[in-house]
């Protein structure tokens, strides 16, 4: 072999090895095994999971009765009365120099809906990161659009929900539609927008979510956010906007609205007959037909409308199946599936 | 590309080179002499080569050699430690060669390659091999303390198979700051070890793991780079570079080499505690010494005169039952050789240390083998593969939390009256009130733990190939000093754990002995009945109750094309390199645990009842980089070094892969200048050298910068008609995952150095100086909440910290001979560090103990300055009068407790400041109030600044002797928080509101013998149990508000210590020669010898050892090193 060939093939294997040697692609083959990522939203599996788990730190919670749940049941004026009445007769929510409580329990005075603010999953705002990461994650997603719809429907209802407590409390707060990046210098103070500009905002969530859910989820997703809930919920934040509690000037056109949108949610809870009163002529026995209703699911119920559920898992050491609500369970005498006499 | 083909690859690659050899022969001549040093001894081993072939050959035992020389050539002679000499006429037939003080010509290695010391530009030190040679040590990073300057070592010297931790330079400061990377990077035969790499849920140091299991008779040479030197490591390099050559064959017949090693190991020093009736007596003084305490029953409470009069003769010392003296051996065997072609070398060798308490111990087995190949006069190859195989036994200890230096920290604190059985009952630590439900520490028992045998056993095993392929352009007139190598290693590592837990009773005793019933000896047979003895707590106590085992593997390989000129042209000498490196990492974890182990299990999991949990896990990445360097020497005088390296990491989002790091040193040798050599004749040598350059810190987690999601089995909303569909699984963004920021990179620790050699009175006295500065920049640090709580997330952690560190580091060393035969050394290594804090995420309140800008980082001690202890009640009065009397008349609080609540027996404070204001500041002004918040002072401005460590070493005869003595000095110690306050034994505080109720199974250290009591103590019978006690030198332990911390627990921060002696013979050459030995030398060794300070009172600890912690070993080993 003459030195111009033995150098000329030197020179091969040399750019060959280097060619190898020198293409990052096994860089980017690299994985994260550790954790999933966005990846998710590629699959109905886990963009229902991320779904489900905004379900699970927004929905109300009875079982405990606490800061970032509405009460209910409790002997208190939020349980007892209609929304406006009840920030009404609770001063702070309409004086503005009561100061809010961190840690209520009680429920008798107004919790401070800005606590725990480092904490994604429990604080407010935290709530609506997670919606608004999973409705960008969903959408830029591969699901076809009829998965996306059906997904992002709740989400926009469940983002409508967090909202709609804000405001409830707060009047007007700032609307934050997407995930900002938490990195300090960026531009993320964001103006506080007016009462109204809320409500419509809210109103907004409500209707993309009435058009993209469907009037009823088959028997095991039975408990999600449906078409009628949402318009039922269009409904409840018109009232509110319109009572006195934010319309002072006592606007007929908010009444208008609120009753044009509130007979629309009437008409489609109603439409197919899916949801109705329950019972309505055969309350049973001391109203025991009625009592039934926070046991009945399913068609059974066609009163309950938006809901958390529970189950009659047993507590297990190392298992987390279970969910129950111990306070109703409590409360309840033991002829009506309580645990009391 | 495949695997395979790769392979192809490179066979055609070695090949083609292999085609190129050339082989030639010559006319020679046979020339014959004997190499001698200055005394006129025959230089055994010494090379002799041939310059410009491959011929070579060494000296004998009687230092002659003869050697075929080709026509014109020269003959080079060279040995360790000399002068080399050049030899062009053949006619000498003595050759005297010089010892070389200055070792200019020895070689360095330095990243990807070596240099002659003499052309180094940065700060670049070298460990001396032979001066850890004959240490003892588990963990290699122990022997290297006090020797090279500008590094610190941690731990290590206590529990056998624990790692010691070293520290170039100030890296260990941005642990603080929630830096992950603290550990410098090692890198063992030009093999990078991965040091940010995850296997199952640790993130251990492989590299720090591999140095640490290294013996030291492998080891060629250690040099640690401390300046932007270790740019050529980019990325990894801000925390100082430690870099390993082993060893390799010598020219000349195949050598066997044997060093051995025995000797024992035994605690430095124990914590002096309170014998059996000392403790009576305190408990007696702290139970009483509250007078406002009415809950106080002198019979059951207080140890009574007979029960303290028996006590004066218990004393059941359970540490010193157990403590024992352990063996330590090590032997290893080391085979090498080369001829000319061919270089070959096998080492294996076996460490092991007992443990001093129970069972406890830790053995290692290294081996190593390999061969470099001379293939053909321009193809060399090599082939290497070495590892280890270590086993460590640890008790496994869960009573309460887990945590390992319970064992000696319980057997230590036990009060000495509580006897460890009664008849055949194990005996829980239960006090004067019989309380068993204080602590579940309360419920230890080292013995039952023992025959139990609960362990936890580590078996480690790491195996390391590296293969190399060399080919030299130096046939070519044009391409002549360049170099082409290839080089592939590999590690694989594999680690397994096997925990053994079970549980067991413990008894209390219904009825004791003495009057008031505290005592466990002289007891009645009323007494031994079944019936007194009851289960402590009221049932079976767990020591975690399972079986459990995990099992990881780590592989990584890293593979380097490599492209090195080196060639001189008249009197400029250039050097260079190129590098392409890759690495991939990958791991594999897997783990189960099975609850509730039969009594009579055989360790697996079929021997188990309970439930099971198991969980597997992977882990990958990958690094690609391009290495640069370039090196310019013009006639030795001028000097210059160019680093760069480029490198990538999968850490981070693919826009922020690439990370560049350049650097550039210059040096410059004075005395090689004419002028110098004609008017400076005291000056025998003198360079100046400068670096600067930037490198990175490895501070962040791999793929921080991206979203990640946690599945989450269960616990999510019920959905679903039937009442008992699951709470079903949902996928969340938890806590860790919610603040991603994905500009993530690389911190930027910008490196300068300034550096003096400096050599005068005939080289014998030798000074090194050198002078950093770095700026560290993009610190990625977490923020405290700057950003608005509309975000809904945490603040990400980001690249924003900056914090600047300096110091300077002297060693002078002074060499001389006396007469013919004495050779002495003596080193002093020496320095100063500062650092200060630019930005971080300041304390959102600032404290007086926060860190403030511009401040150091250690921001010092701080406490509440004590000017002396209230006697009586009459000082009570004067100093409320005096300081504490407010404009309205009232009193203020001393560390909130109203005046009637003070009593004789507590520490006076001084009122400093008043509370801060709104505005941040304090109000300068004493506000009558005593408040562990603004009444601090600064006791202490920063740990100990100051320190000096000195290297001896003489050598009469064959007879030689080195040392190591350490000071340091300017800062002040505290006395352990432990020694200071009851409740503060590893494991947790008491249930039970009253603190002084943990002294019932906790003693204190001696000193507290002579504690303040206010009046004189009385049993129930009326007997005198303790004196008053108003000149004693210590508070009452009674008040938690003594412990706080104050000047008045503030000692000398003063250390001066022996920290290691060898005295070594070696057998003169003409005796060992005659029964065929080529050297033989017997040493005895002593580390961690004495603490020459003692600050402490009562000297209840020796400053070596940590109170309450497995103590620091002292051992002494004697070793022979024999090589035929």
């Amino acid at each position: 072999m003459k030195i111009k060939n033995i150098i000329s093939f030197n020179l091969l294997i040399i750019s060959a090895v280097f060619n190898t040697a020198c293409s990052d692609q096994f860089l980017v083959d690299k994985k994260n095994f550790e954790n999933v990522n966005t990846e998710i939203y590629d699959y109905y599996s886990g963009a229902k999971g991320r779904v489900d788990d905004i379900y699970s730190w927004i929905l109300p919670n009875v079982a405990n009765v606490a800061w970032n749940n509405n009460s209910t049941g409790m002997a208190d004026m939020d349980a007892k009365s209609t929304e406006e009445y009840s920030g009404f007769s609770q001063p702070s929510y309409v004086n503005p120099l009561a100061p809010l409580v961190t840690n209520t329990n009680d429920h008798t005075t107004v919790p401070d809906y800005f606590q725990y603010q480092t904490n994604i999953q429990v604080s407010v705002w935290g709530r609506i990161r997670n919606c608004n990461e999973a409705i960008h994650g969903i959408m830029n997603g591969s699901l076809s659009q009829d998965e996306k719809d059906e997904l992002v429907g709740q989400l926009y209802f469940l983002r409508a929900w967090a909202y709609y407590n804000l405001v409830k409390y707060y009047g007007g707060v700032p609307i934050i539609k997407k995930a900002q990046d938490p990195v300090a210098g960026d531009d993320l103070t964001i103006p506080r927008s007016s009462a109204k500009e809320c409500i419509d905002f809210i109103c907004e969530d409500l209707y993309a979510a009435a058009i993209m859910l469907p009037e009823k989820w088959d028997g095991e997703n039975y408990g999600r956010i449906t078409k009628g809930a949402a318009w039922a919920m269009i409904g409840r934040v018109r009232l509110l906007h319109a009572s006195p509690l934010f319309n002072r000037a006592d606007d007929t056109g908010r009444w208008e609205i609120a009753y044009q949108d509130n007979k629309k949610a009437i008409d489609t809870l109603t439409y197919n007959g899916i949801y109705g009163l329950a019972y309505l002529n055969d309350p049973g026995i001391n109203a025991s037909n009625w009592a039934k209703m926070f046991n009945e699911v399913g068609t059974q119920n066609v009163e309950a409308i938006f809901l958390t559920l529970y189950n009659s898992e047993p507590t297990i050491s190392g298992t987390n199946f279970n969910k129950n609500n111990n306070w109703e369970h409590d409360i309840r005498p033991s002829n009506a599936l309580g645990g009391g006499w | 590309m495949k695997y395979n083909n790769r392979i192809k690859l490179c066979l055609s690659f070695f090949l083609a080179f292999v085609i190129n050899s050339i082989a030639y022969a010559q006319n020679t001549q046979i020339y014959r002499a004997v190499v001698v040093d200055e005394a006129n001894e025959p230089i055994i081993g010494a090379t002799v080569k041939v310059l410009d072939t491959s011929i070579g050959i060494i000296t004998d035992l009687n230092g002659n050699f003869s050697i075929s020389v080709p026509e014109g050539k020269t003959v080079e002679i060279s040995f360790v430690g000399y002068a080399t000499q050049r030899i062009s006429e053949l006619k000498q037939t003595r050759i005297v060669l010089k010892e070389d003080a200055t070792q200019l010509d020895e070689v360095v290695v330095v990243g990807y390659g070596t240099q002659k010391k003499a052309h180094l530009t940065g700060a670049i030190s070298t460990v001396p091999i032979d001066e850890i040679q004959d240490l003892s040590s588990g963990s290699l990073a122990t022997t290297l303390s006090g020797i090279v300057n500008g590094i610190s070592v941690k731990d290590g010297q206590a529990r056998p198979g624990e790692n010691a931790r070293i520290t170039i330079r100030q890296n260990d400061v941005f642990g603080e700051y929630g830096a992950r990377a603290t550990h410098p990077l090692y890198v063992i035969d030009g093999y990078i070890y991965p040091s940010d790499v995850k296997v199952g849920n640790n993130e251990p140091n492989l590299g720090a793991d591999a140095f640490n299991n290294l013996d030291v008779s492998m080891i060629e040479s250690i040099s640690v780079l401390k300046d932007a030197s270790a740019a050529v490591y980019g990325s990894r390099a801000a925390n100082g570079v430690i870099l390993v050559t082993t060893k390799k064959g010598k020219i000349g017949s195949p050598k066997i080499s044997y060093s051995g090693q025995i000797g024992f190991t035994d605690e430095v020093s124990r914590p002096k505690m309170l014998n059996a009736y000392e403790y009576g007596k305190l408990w007696n003084a702290v139970r009483t010494a509250d007078p406002s305490d009415t809950s106080l029953n002198t019979l059951s409470d207080l140890f009574q005169a007979d029960e303290l009069q028996a006590m004066k003769g218990l004393n059941y010392d359970l540490l010193d039952k157990y403590w024992k003296v352990a063996m330590t051996q090590k032997h290893s065997l080391n085979l090498s050789g080369a001829t000319e072609r061919a270089n070959y070398f096998a080492d294996i060798s076996y460490f092991t240390q007992d443990g001093n308490l129970g069972k406890l111990d830790y053995e290692r087995w290294n081996y190593r083998a390999g061969v470099d190949l001379k293939i053909s006069k321009w193809v060399k190859a090599n082939l290497q593969i070495s590892g280890d195989y270590g086993e460590k036994n640890k008790p496994f200890i869960k009573i309460g939390t887990e945590n390992e230096e319970k064992d000696y920290n319980m057997l230590l604190n036990r009060p000495r009256y509580i006897p460890e059985n009664v008849g055949d009952y194990p005996i829980a630590t239960i006090g004067p009130t019989n309380d068993d439900n204080m602590n579940a520490l309360q419920n230890y028992s080292f013995a039952v733990l023992q025959d139990l045998g609960n362990y936890s056993q580590d078996m480690t095993q790491n195996t390391t190939i590296n293969t190399g392929l060399e080919y030299d352009f130096g046939w070519s007139k044009y391409l002549k000093g360049l170099k082409l190598k290839f080089t592939y290693s590999k590690s694989i590592s594999t680690a397994k754990n096997n925990q053994f837990a079970s549980s067991y009773e413990i008894y209390k005793m219904e009825q004791r002995s003495g009057s008031g019933s505290h005592l466990y000896t002289g007891l009645n047979d009323e007494m031994m009945v079944d019936e007194n003895f009851k289960l402590s707590t009221g049932s079976v106590i767990t020591n975690g109750n399972f079986l459990s085992r995990w099992m990881n593997r780590a592989d990584n390989y890293q593979m380097n094309f490599m492209a090195i000129y080196n060639r001189s042209f008249g009197l400029h000498d250039v050097n260079g390199l190129f590098s392409i490196e890759r690495s991939e990492f990958e791991s594999e974890y897997v783990e189960a645990k099975r609850n509730d182990p039969y009594e009579f299990t055989n360790g697996q999991s079929n021997g188990t009842t309970g439930s099971s949990d198991n969980k597997f896990t992977r882990a990958e990445s990958g690094s690609l980089s391009y290495v640069g360097r370039a090196n310019y020497a013009y006639d030795d005088k001028y000097l210059l070094e160019l680093l760069v390296r480029i490198d990538a990491s999968t850490k981070f989002a693919p826009e922020n892969y690439w990370g560049t790091f350049p650097s550039l040193s210059a040096g410059w040798i004075i005395t090689q200048e004419e002028w110098f050599k004609k008017n400076v004749k005291w000056i025998d040598y003198l360079k100046l050298r400068g670096s600067f350059g930037l490198v990175g810190r490895d501070n962040v987690t791999a793929w921080a910068w991206m979203q990640t999601y946690a599945l989450n089995q269960d616990k999510g909303p019920v959905f679903g008609t039937s009442s008992t569909n699951n709470s079903g699984s949902h996928i969340t963004i938890d806590n860790q995952r919610q603040a991603v920021n994905r500009d993530a990179h690389w911190d930027k620790n910008y490196k300068g150095n300034l550096g003096l050699d400096f050599n005068v009175l005939n080289n014998r006295l030798s000074i090194n100086l050198d002078t950093y500065y770095e700026w560290n920049r993009e610190i990625f640090m977490k923020r405290n909440a700057e950003i608005p709580g509309t975000v809904g997330s945490q603040a990400a952690a980001e690249n924003y910290g900056k914090i600047n560190s300096w110091g300077t580091e002297l060693s002078v060393s002074w060499r001389d001979k006396i007469g013919k035969d004495f050779k002495y050394r003596i080193q002093v290594n020496t320095g100063y560090s500062d650092n200060k804090v630019i930005l971080m995420a300041w304390d959102s309140s600032m404290k007086l103990k926060s860190v403030y800008p511009n401040q150091r980082t250690d921001t010092g001690e701080w406490g509440l300055q004590c000017i002396g202890m209230f006697r009586n009640y009459q000082d009570i009065n004067e100093y409320f009068d005096k300081y504490m009397k407010k404009d309205d008349g009232t009193f203020g609080t001393y560390l909130g407790l109203a005046k009637d609540k003070v009593h004789p027996g507590m520490l006076i404070y001084k009122d400093i400041r008043g509370e801060v204001k709104t505005d941040g500041t304090y109000d300068p002004n004493p506000d009558h109030i005593i408040s562990n918040e603004h009444d601090l002072v600064k006791m202490s401005h920063r740990d100990n600044p100051y320190g000096l460590t000195t290297n001896l070493s003489a050598e009469w005869k064959g007879i030689s002797l080195t040392a190591q003595i350490s000071a340091d000095w300017g800062g002040y110690s505290f006395l352990p928080g432990s020694a200071i306050k009851i409740n503060a034994l590893s494991g947790g505080e008491s249930v039970r509101d009253k603190k002084y109720n943990d002294l019932q199974y906790t003693s204190m250290p001696s000193f507290w013998k002579d504690m303040y009591v206010y009046e004189n103590i009385y049993d129930a019978a009326g007997n005198l149990v303790v004196a008053e006690n108003h000149s004693a030198k210590y508070p009452n332990l009674r008040f938690s508000e003594n412990s706080e911390s104050s000047t008045f627990w503030r000692v000398s921060g003063t250390r001066i210590k022996l920290n290691r002696i060898t005295i070594a013979y070696a057998i003169p050459k003409k005796y060992t020669n005659r029964i065929g030995l080529e050297n033989c030398r017997f040493n005895v060794t002593g580390q961690n010898l004495l603490s020459l300070y003692n600050p402490y009172p009562d000297n209840f600890i020796d400053p070596m050892t940590k109170y309450g912690n497995y103590p620091t070993l002292r051992k002494f080993t004697v070793g022979v090193n024999v090589t035929f």
